[in-house]
């Protein structure tokens, strides 16, 4: 567990993943991931279907049960402790909820609450978890929506509005735990074009404030324009990582090439 | 010719037999549905000792009559020394009864919940019982009232089956007052009518409350 002193301006290891490695059955899918995100940075995972990129980001919040390696938050291993002999053991699925109380994710596919209106939504954290007073709930929830531009569906439920819309109050639920980390699941593949750019606006100024985010994303402008770290995800290992101007630019691998080539010819101009 | 004079005479009789059947169904009712959430608990659960004993009450509990359940309940507890009131056994055996049913009505409710809506309360920070409570619980109500509500009309259809074992509800005070005065057909058709209110009634306020309740 490298873990820099703050005192300097270097900025302390967020997430660190340490030969992580995760099967389903016979299945490998991740297999020996080693990666560092530094807090404040925006880290980008690329990489064709079946890569291992979701389910990488899956294993930080425990979403996925890991078998080999080590995710490490804040210097904090997740999901395991040691028993008395010094063997790993599994936690107690709360103490790993308390472990993760600085990381929140966003889905794919939204998963607002249908049966509670927006504010509710956003209140939850702040209710159920943090056990803040109802008006002060409240009252964080609107400033919340506002930030996503939501504030005037307070009252609303979730499955009158757009996916964008619905993306934008999730962005904002995921705000109330307060996490110093966020995770991103595909946030716009369940989107319709036109809906994309107010969900990735919200997500720019997110990072510009200093959020410390993991993005899983097909959406290679935002990774070339917003990342600090891209990483190339190719069967399951880490094929090639570094600043987006190298990697879009000048890829180094064969399988990165391409990757961008096909997703390029198929959008277009490529970014 | 039907003279329906005698069932008015004996007014009172009926509607405290049909006070009797709805205080007994809705009571039953009710605790059938905390039975029936803990036996959905206990099913869907990842111990497999508590799935089993779950699948063997429920497969007990729906797989036979429900006159013979109440038969063992009211004549055979007392052998071992549990003697009960007939209202009790009745209330006891129907709610055991509609636990089971409630159970797997519930339990299907939990099975259309998306994998996504457990997710996200994992992400926030939800704990098992606030995500039982907050997030799964009133959703899977809403989605399975249609049938609950369902199984409460069953259950005073087939409250009829406790007059078997002296409970004076309106079937057996239609039986008594049939025999005594000659006129089964009077008294039955009321019962039927006095039943058919009821049950009316409950799939009346059923649709209001699953109107108050969508979103």
């Amino acid at each position: 567990m490298t873990q820099q002193t703050h005192a300097d301006n270097t900025p302390r290891t967020a997430v660190e993943l340490v030969k992580l490695r995760k099967r389903y059955d016979d299945n490998e899918v991740l297999k020996g991931i080693d990666l560092n995100i530094l807090e404040g940075q925006v880290t980008c995972i690329i990489g064709g279907s079946g890569s291992g990129k979701s389910t990488l980001l899956r294993c930080i919040n425990f979403l996925e049960v890991y078998q080999e390696g080590e995710v490490n938050v804040f210097g904090k291993t997740i999901g395991y402790g040691m028993d008395e002999q010094g063997n790993r053991e599994l936690l107690p699925k709360s103490l790993v909820q308390q472990e993760l109380s600085e990381v929140c994710m966003v889905f794919q596919q939204f998963n607002l609450w249908p049966h509670l209106s927006v504010l509710e939504n956003v209140m939850a954290p702040l209710r159920w978890v943090k056990g803040v007073p109802l008006a002060q709930a409240k009252q964080r929830a609107l400033e919340l929506l506002t930030k996503v531009g939501m504030e005037h569906k307070a009252e609303v439920y979730p499955l009158s509005l757009s996916g964008g819309q619905q993306q934008r109050v999730a962005i904002a639920r995921s705000l109330a735990k307060d996490p110093k980390i966020m995770l991103f699941d595909e946030p716009t593949s369940a989107l319709d074009p036109e809906l994309v750019g107010e969900v990735l606006k919200v997500m720019q100024e997110l990072a510009q404030e200093g959020m410390t985010m993991v993005v899983v994303t097909h959406e290679m402008g935002f990774a070339a324009q917003v990342s600090d770290q891209v990483v190339f995800l190719a069967e399951g290992k880490i094929e090639e990582q570094g600043p987006p101007s190298k990697l879009f630019n000048a890829p180094s691998s064969p399988k990165l090439q391409s990757f961008l080539e096909t997703w390029s010819s198929r959008n277009g101009a490529a970014a | 010719m039907l003279d329906f004079s005698v069932v008015l005479k004996n007014a009172p009789a009926l509607l405290e037999g049909a006070m009797m059947t709805l205080g007994i169904s809705l009571f039953s009712i009710a605790l059938g549905f905390i039975g029936g959430g803990l036996l959905c608990l206990a099913r869907i659960s990842a111990k497999p000792w508590l799935v089993g004993i779950a699948r063997v009450y429920i497969s007990a509990l729906r797989g036979t009559p429900l006159l013979v359940q109440l038969a063992i309940v009211f004549y055979f507890l007392p052998l071992l020394g549990l003697s009960l009131e007939p209202v009790s056994a009745a209330i006891i055996t129907l709610a055991m009864n509609t636990s089971a049913f409630q159970a797997e009505i519930l339990r299907g409710g939990f099975q259309t919940l998306a994998r996504g809506q457990n997710e996200a309360a994992w992400t926030i920070g939800l704990g098992w019982w606030k995500t039982l409570r907050y997030i799964q619980m009133p959703q899977v109500v809403r989605k399975t009232l249609p049938s609950l509500v369902n199984e409460t009309i069953d259950i005073i259809k087939n409250s009829a089956l406790i007059s078997t074992i002296a409970v004076t509800d309106l079937m057996r005070i239609a039986q008594t007052y049939s025999s005594t005065t000659y006129r089964p057909l009077e008294f039955f058709i009321t019962a039927g009518l006095m039943y058919l209110l009821m049950t009316s009634a409950v799939a009346v306020v059923g649709r209001w409350v699953e109107r108050r309740m969508s979103y």
